[in-house]
C-alpha cells in the first residue's frame, strides 16, 4: 500500500498536520470564528483522498479553506433568508415545507433564466469567456491562449460579466 | 445603479475574479486586503456569495430518473473531481466526497440530502443540491436529437429507440412495464449503450440480433 507515493516530498498530510493552526486561524479571519475547526475537519476530509500530486500545497489548501469558508457563508445566508421568510406571519401557509420547497425551485429557475439572459445581453467574448472559466474551470492562462488576448483583457472581460451577474441580484433583492 | 458603484466594490471584484482563477495563489496579498477594513471584507463576500450564486445557478444539470429503477451510484473519492456527461449532454460535475444515488430517488452531496419524487429534477451544483421540476417537455424542446418521456414504459421507449438508433431494441418482460421519464439522446455515440442502461436503470445487453433490456 506505500507504493511510491514520495514524488513531492511531504505529503499533502503532513502539510496539513504542520499547516492547520494557520488554516484554522484563516477560516476564523474569514468570517466563520465559530466554525473554523469544522472548516478544517472538512477540508482534511476533503483532503485526505487525494492521490495526484499537488503543485503547490499550501495554496491548494488555502483554496480548499476559501471554498469551505465561502459555502459555510452561503448557506448561512440562504438559511437566514428562509428563517425570515417563515417568521413572517403573512407568508406562513398550511403546509409551509411544501410550499417553501415550491419557492426555492422557483428561485432556481427564475435564477438560472435571468443569468442567461444578463449573459445574452452581455454578449461574447465576455459572456464565452465567463463560462469556459467558471463553468468549465478553465484557468484564465489558458483562456488568454484560446481567445489570443492578453490576461490582462481576459481579467477585464471576467470583471464585466461579473459585473452584470452581481447587478442581477440588486435587481432581484 | 449598483453597490458596484463604490471604489471598494470595484476592487473587491478585482480580488474575486483573480481568487477565482484556479491557478491563483496570492492568498496571503488577499488577505491582507480584506483584513485591512471590514468595509473591504463586507464587499468581498457579498459579491463572492452573489457570483456563486449565478454560478450554481448556470452550472446546474437536470436529470430524469425512471420510477422503479436499480440505484445509479456515482460516487467520488475525497479530493477527486468528476464529471459524469449525462444522456441529454448536459453535465454534472461531482465534488470530491460526493456521493450521488438515484433510486426512488435519493441524492446525497457532502452530508446534504435531497428526496426527489417522479416529475421532479435534481440539480446538482458544486456547492449543493437544488431539487426542482423537470419540465421534459422544455428540455426536450431545447434541443434536437432526443427522446422524451413522462411516465412511458419501457416496452414503449424500446420501440421509439429501435427506430432512432437503426437497431433492433428488445425488452425482458420484466422490465417492460417500468416507466421512464426523462430524455434519452439519439445521437450515435460510442457508449450509448451504457448510458442507456444508466438512464433506464436496466441492463443493456447485446445479444447477437440487437440489445435487450434486462433487469
Amino acid at each position: 500500500m506505500d507504493a511510491p507515493r514520495d514524488t513531492q516530498a511531504p505529503g499533502l498530510d503532513a502539510i496539513f498536520a504542520e499547516m492547520r493552526p494557520a488554516l484554522v486561524r484563516r477560516a476564523a479571519a474569514m468570517g466563520v470564528a465559530a466554525d473554523a475547526e469544522d472548516v478544517a475537519q472538512d477540508v482534511w476530509l476533503k483532503m485526505s483522498g487525494v492521490d495526484a500530486p499537488v503543485a503547490n500545497p499550501h495554496a491548494y489548501l488555502l483554496r480548499m479553506v476559501y471554498t469551505a469558508v465561502l459555502d459555510r457563508r452561503r448557506g448561512a445566508r440562504r438559511a437566514a433568508a428562509r428563517d425570515a421568510t417563515w417568521r413572517n406571519p403573512a407568508n406562513l401557509a398550511e403546509d409551509t415545507v411544501e410550499q417553501a420547497d415550491a419557492e426555492r425551485r422557483l428561485i432556481a429557475v427564475q435564477t438560472l433564466q435571468a443569468v442567461e439572459a444578463r449573459l445574452t445581453a452581455l454578449g461574447d467574448p465576455a459572456a464565452a469567456i465567463f463560462r469556459r472559466h467558471r463553468i468549465d474551470g478553465v484557468t484564465q492562462r489558458k483562456l488568454a491562449e484560446e481567445f489570443g488576448m492578453g490576461l490582462s483583457t481576459i481579467e477585464k472581460h471576467l470583471r464585466r460579466a461579473y459585473a452584470v451577474l452581481l447587478d442581477l441580484r440588486e435587481a432581484r433583492s | 445603479m449598483s453597490r458596484l458603484g463604490t471604489e471598494i466594490d470595484r476592487e473587491a471584484l478585482g480580488w474575486l475574479v483573480r481568487v477565482n482563477d484556479r491557478a491563483f495563489a496570492a492568498w496571503d496579498a488577499w488577505d491582507r486586503w480584506v483584513a485591512a477594513d471590514p468595509a473591504h471584507a463586507e464587499a468581498y463576500w457579498r459579491l463572492a456569495e452573489a457570483e456563486g450564486d449565478a454560478v450554481d445557478a448556470l452550472a446546474g444539470a437536470w436529470f430524469g430518473w425512471n420510477e422503479r429503477a436499480q440505484p445509479w451510484i456515482i460516487e467520488t473519492a475525497p479530493g477527486e473531481m468528476r464529471t459524469v456527461t449525462l444522456d441529454d449532454g448536459s453535465e454534472v460535475s461531482l465534488a470530491g466526497g460526493t456521493r450521488l444515488t438515484l433510486d426512488a430517488v435519493r441524492v446525497d452531496h457532502q452530508g446534504a440530502t435531497e428526496t426527489l419524487n417522479p416529475g421532479d429534477g435534481a440539480m446538482t451544483r458544486s456547492r449543493g443540491i437544488q431539487r426542482r421540476e423537470v419540465a421534459i417537455e422544455e428540455v426536450a424542446a431545447w434541443r434536437e436529437g432526443r427522446l422524451s418521456y413522462t411516465g412511458e414504459t419501457l416496452t414503449i421507449v424500446a420501440e421509439d429507440l429501435s427506430r432512432a438508433l437503426s437497431r433492433p431494441i428488445a425488452v425482458s418482460p420484466a422490465v417492460a412495464a417500468r416507466r421512464f421519464s426523462g430524455s434519452l439522446s439519439t445521437r450515435d455515440a460510442p457508449d450509448q449503450r451504457v448510458r442507456l442502461a444508466r438512464l433506464l436503470g436496466v441492463s443493456v445487453v447485446e445479444d447477437g440480433e440487437g440489445w435487450r433490456l434486462e433487469p
